[in-house]
């Protein structure tokens, strides 16, 4: 069914918090080159789903497998080795630091004496602005307290593309944003796909959804409702997938809840 | 002026004005006195050598956002257990300056150990400490010790001259390397970087993959380090041991770290900032004692001063640097 490979697949992926089951046996992939939208009411398992890929839980069952390949992730380092990187909603970036700083934060290039090698690391973080079309941040030694919310997206992203990231996950990206800053950082977002990333989008943000993702994923109470492509639904079709877990044909069977996956995979 | 006003190196720049408009004025006050001269800035460093240490250690913890009461005690320990050493067991000097040291690194790695994986507030942590070192104190001997170790003699007379006959003691000139490692560490390599960043928000930093463990335990045993060194050039500053050496010297330099522009809040300031907000203390006591008919409370009751100042200060940057609109919370 699918084009090519998914460089991510999550195969029956459970996990609990004691007696509470928050994801029940869940199905979940990323393409290169694709903007994956993850979306689900609140409590549905977005976030738990996201920081089972991030290795900050761990799954109980199921299987993880990137390129293909079943891999173990035990923590962010072992995801940041694979290529994944998550861009969290409010905790992306350090204030008190600058965006030099912060998009090397936790790894810094060292020059010959092992000390810290700016000027190297700002041509680099200079670079990558660049490349994302990044126009609106003046000088790259301004610290993040002094960036609008749009800017500071903006940096979080650069800051996962600077490592040569293959998949990217944002977490709620243009929650906080106005019309011109969330227009800005959408562009961002789909230049990341263009450039062949997997991107996977969490939002509760229709409109963005809709705009520029070309799958998506709908989980309802800790189980995957749909893994559908964009063009195959309507912006009804998700509400209902969101609210109800099933919509016509597609989503969770109607008789049971237990049922893992029920459409379109 | 906004962006004067938003840049992070402003409190130290103030620190700085002060502490040149008080030599000023202490220079024009005491002309007679010959209060403008070389020596008198490096007195300063003679006799605040080990607050500097000890306000060193402090910063790193207070830039992570932390605090770390016990100095005081570690610093009165650190002379106890140096003078018994010495004085009463003839151990030589050379074994005994490495064995306090540790006994300070031990100390402080205990205590950011209990502070992380415990999770418990450093503020209650440390004070556990300043009680249980001061208390050892008392368990080493309740009389004070003096030292008349010849080998300590020595090095506590020990002075490096300077060009224009200005003389620094060994006390002195230890505590500015000290410095100078210490913002060479902060400044230029990544455990420094790794320290701001835990100030700044400790929660990002572990999401953006900063070992926020290793680094909370290493900068609480740097503190016990800076502590125990403190201890030794107090020793040999004062050549005794005495149990209540050094009491409240942690809220000295915590005073320092603010005056010299540090946010207790963690996240920003500088080792340089600290530098001279030890000076300005320092200077201040001179000032009394060259007054010479003010008691020596008023060095309590200016420093205070001081230190208010020097917070609403804080506070009127801080919400100027916050102008810009941040994210929903």
């Amino acid at each position: 069914m699918n084009q090519n490979e998914p460089i991510l697949r999550m195969r029956g992926i459970t996990k609990s918090f004691g007696p509470v089951s928050v994801l029940k046996g869940v199905d979940f992939e990323a393409h290169l080159g694709e903007v994956t939208a993850l979306v689900g009411d609140n409590g549905a398992g977005k976030s738990t789903l996201v920081k089972c890929i991030g290795g900050t839980y761990s799954i109980d069952a199921g299987d993880y497998l990137f390129e293909g390949r079943p891999v173990k992730v035990h923590g962010p380092r072992d995801s940041a080795a694979l290529g994944i990187e998550i861009v969290y909603q409010d905790l992306a970036l350090c204030d008190n630091l600058d965006i030099v700083q912060n998009m090397f934060l936790g790894r810094e290039q060292l020059n010959l004496v092992r000390t810290l090698d700016e000027p190297s690391m700002e041509r680099l973080a200079g670079e990558t602005l660049a490349s994302l079309s990044v126009r609106t941040v003046s000088s790259v030694r301004q610290k993040v307290a002094s960036l609008s919310g749009g800017q500071r997206q903006t940096v979080a992203i650069a800051k996962a593309v600077l490592w040569n990231s293959k998949v990217v996950i944002l977490d709620e990206p243009t929650a906080a944003l106005g019309v011109a800053q969330t227009a800005e950082v959408l562009r961002l977002v789909r230049n990341l796909a263009d450039q062949g990333l997997a991107v996977i989008l969490i939002s509760h943000n229709m409109n963005d959804v809709l705009q520029v993702s070309d799958r998506i994923a709908a989980l309802y109470l800790g189980q995957m409702a749909a893994l559908v492509k964009r063009s195959e639904v309507t912006h009804t079709q998700i509400v209902e997938l969101i609210t109800a877990g099933r919509s016509g044909n597609l989503g969770l069977p109607l008789s049971t809840t237990l049922s893992s996956n029920g459409a379109a995979l | 002026m906004s962006a004067l006003l938003r840049d992070k190196r402003l409190p130290v720049l103030v620190t700085a004005i002060l502490f040149i408009a008080m030599f000023a004025g202490g220079a024009s006050r005491y002309q007679n006195q010959n209060f403008l001269s070389v020596q008198v800035i490096a007195n300063l460093f003679i006799d605040n050598g080990y607050l500097l240490v000890a306000a060193i250690g402090a910063t790193f913890v207070i830039l992570t956002g932390g605090i770390d009461l016990s100095v005081g005690s570690i610093v009165g320990f650190t002379t106890m257990l140096t003078a018994w050493l010495v004085q009463q067991q003839h151990w030589p000097v050379l074994v005994v300056i490495p064995l306090v040291l540790a006994v300070g690194c031990l100390g402080g790695y205990l205590m950011g150990y209990v502070i992380h994986y415990f999770e418990i507030q450093p503020f209650i942590v440390t004070l556990a400490g300043l009680f249980l070192f001061r208390g050892l104190c008392l368990v080493i001997s309740k009389e004070s010790i003096s030292i008349d170790d010849r080998t300590i003699s020595k090095l506590a007379l020990y002075q490096v001259q300077l060009p224009g006959g200005t003389f620094l003691s060994l006390g002195a000139v230890t505590s500015l390397v000290f410095l100078a490692a210490a913002a060479f560490v902060l400044h230029y390599t990544t455990f420094g970087r790794r320290v701001y960043a835990i100030g700044g928000n400790e929660q990002s930093a572990l999401l953006m993959g900063v070992p926020v463990a290793r680094t909370k335990v290493a900068v609480y045993t740097i503190s016990g380090f800076c502590s125990a060194l403190a201890g030794l050039l107090f020793t040999l500053y004062i050549q005794s041991g005495d149990p209540l050496h050094a009491v409240g010297l942690e809220l000295d330099a915590i005073a320092a770290v603010v005056i010299g522009g540090t946010l207790l809040t963690g996240g920003a300031g500088y080792v340089v900032g600290t530098m001279l907000g030890v000076l300005v203390i320092g200077l201040i006591k001179t000032i009394i004692s060259y007054e010479g008919t003010l008691s020596s409370w008023w060095i309590k009751v200016l420093t205070g001063a001081l230190l208010l100042a020097f917070i609403l200060l804080q506070r009127v940057i801080g919400s100027r640097g916050r102008a810009a609109p941040l994210p929903a919370r």
